[in-house]
């Protein structure tokens, strides 16, 4: 049998790797349900929508849709990545593939790229649902990206690019707590206050920062600068014709790409110490 | 488990049995050997080189004792996904897939998600990964366990074809009946160690191959001795030449299972 080699053969061994974790995972229950339930939040806009909040309908639902799709989202990266890295290693599924002529990492990478995939596929899927309903409340204005609140396709498109950013953050750093702990609910625990941390990132900082100079302070401001600063990728913001230039687009890009790049990359250094 | 100096070299095209009970470090020996495991200290060798290099891997077939699957997947899903990671491609994947399927007997299932297997099932498709792509060497880990007569003469057949074509095969096993139906040597390992090496005939009487022997502390005769009593090897304490005599005299007139 010809051994995986150089670089292009671990790419393709952890696709295929990759590609089997996805269907794996997008075969159980717990993907499916996730997704209904975010669905349904999504479709409950449209009933609430009907009470008069006094604003623009479309805008409601994008902003309760979005919301939907960042509450369940993250969830979803948490507990898709915690489960499809601890359960093959707790049961030793992973020693079928570790035998392999390929290299560990290689294995470990395939596996994160297996999550990131279904959470594409969820982010896709949700995409496309609220996509109809923006459709159905509003006809799409002609001059779409235009100043504050105008509503344009662009810009929904960019919104579903960082809610997609954004899980993959929260993904990747799950991805390192599931490589250093040993237990799935404490793997998901830790994950989910990671994320949260993220989420209140700057009101963390600024409290921690009022309580003065110390080393303490200094201590858990180093820590926090380790955490992303989620707020960056807040989707909603850009639904409603919020400018955003190319450097701007890149730049958030670049932060939410390295955040995720180091800590897949930490992650799979831990997995194959821990491997043997 | 620790293990402590075992020295054992498995010949090219022989089926060598590693037996032992319980706890006695035989799992974690092949653990160690594909690299699953790292010891603290000393060294594994695979085909003359260090096992830690890992280069052999695509000449090794794999069945570890704790056999687990992606549940959702199916046997057919398993296969294809292991070959491709293990270099095959197009039509000799489909080949090597078709080939393990039929030989271990799981073709007729292998399209169903392996949550509805059976533990034979299961283990039917832990032999097929190991075969797939047709290795040189294979390590079996308790390869029939909880399995019922129709599975193990299965696998008897398996192992038979495997050494018709000339491959090498260790098999982990705790059942002195299977070591002798299919090995052609045995270690016994017990309590870390390499208690004894030699055929399995010695097992069985008659040709009045004695077995190596070991120092024993107490704990270990004990537990040797409760071993025994399960196998169906009866053996006591002799006041003249200890444990290890009286267990040597037994061992060569006893057989596993009928009693002494």
């Amino acid at each position: 049998m010809k051994a995986a080699e150089g670089f292009s053969g671990a790419f393709r061994a952890a696709a295929v790797i990759g590609a089997f974790a996805f269907r794996d995972l997008y075969r159980r229950r717990f993907f499916a349900g996730v997704a209904v339930l975010m669905l349904f939040f999504a479709a409950g806009s449209s009933f609430l929508v009907q009470i008069d909040f006094g604003g623009d309908p479309r805008r409601f639902v994008l902003d309760f849709c979005f919301g939907a799709l960042a509450l369940f989202g993250t969830v979803l990266a948490v507990a898709l990545t915690a489960v499809s890295l601890r359960e093959p290693v707790e049961r030793k599924t992973l020693d079928l593939l570790l035998v392999r002529p390929c290299g560990r990492g290689t294995v470990f990478a395939g596996l994160f790229g297996g999550s990131l995939a279904a959470l594409t596929l969820f982010v896709l899927a949700a995409g496309i649902f609220v996509a109809a309903f923006a459709w159905r409340y509003s006809p799409v204005p002609e001059t779409p990206g235009g100043g504050a609140d105008v509503f344009g396709w662009g810009g929904f498109a960019f919104a579903l690019w960082i809610a997609w950013l954004r899980l993959a953050v929260i993904a990747s750093m799950a991805f390192l707590v599931a490589a250093v702990v040993d237990s799935v609910p404490v793997a998901v625990l830790l994950g989910l206050v990671l994320a949260i941390i993220g989420e209140v990132h700057g009101i963390a900082a600024e409290v921690w920062r009022q309580g003065g100079e110390g080393a303490v302070t200094t201590g858990l401001l180093a820590v926090l600068r380790l955490i992303p600063d989620l707020r960056y990728l807040q989707a909603g913001v850009y639904l409603h014709g919020a400018e955003v230039s190319a450097s701007g687009f890149a730049a958030l890009t670049l932060y939410a790409l390295i955040f995720a790049a180091g800590y897949a990359v930490l992650a799979v250094f831990v997995l194959i110490r821990r491997a043997g | 488990m620790a293990l402590r100096g075992i020295d054992m070299t498995v010949r090219t095209g022989e089926v060598f049995g590693l037996l032992g009970p319980n706890g006695s470090g035989k799992s974690t020996a092949l653990r160690l050997l594909m690299g699953l495991a790292r010891p603290d200290a000393g060294e594994c060798a695979l085909f003359g080189g260090p096992a830690a290099d890992r280069v052999w891997l695509g000449r090794v077939g794999y069945l570890p004792e704790t056999l687990s699957f992606f549940e959702h997947s199916t046997g057919f899903d398993h296969l294809r996904m292991l070959g491709r990671v293990g270099g095959l491609r197009g039509a000799g994947l489909g080949d090597a897939v078709d080939r393990a399927a039929e030989l271990t007997g799981i073709a007729a299932y292998a399209d169903r998600p392996v949550r509805t297997y059976s533990k034979g099932m299961r283990q039917r498709l832990g032999w097929a990964q190991a075969i797939l792509h047709d290795p040189a060497l294979l390590i079996l880990d308790e390869p029939t366990t909880g399995l019922d007569p129709l599975a193990k003469e299965a696998f008897q057949g398996l192992v038979a074809e495997w050494r018709a074509a000339d491959k090498t095969v260790l098999l982990c096993t705790h059942e002195l009946d299977e070591a002798e139906r299919l090995c052609d040597r045995v270690s016994v390992l017990h309590a870390g160690r390499v208690l004894m090496e030699g055929t399995p005939k010695a097992f069985s009487g008659g040709n009045g191959e004695v077995f190596r022997l070991s120092g024993l502390g107490s704990a270990a005769e004990a537990r040797l001795m409760a071993w025994l009593g399960e196998e169906g090897i009866a053996c006591e304490r002799m006041a003249a030449g200890g444990l290890r005599a009286a267990i040597l005299e037994k061992l060569r007139t006893a057989r596993p299972g009928g009693g002494a």
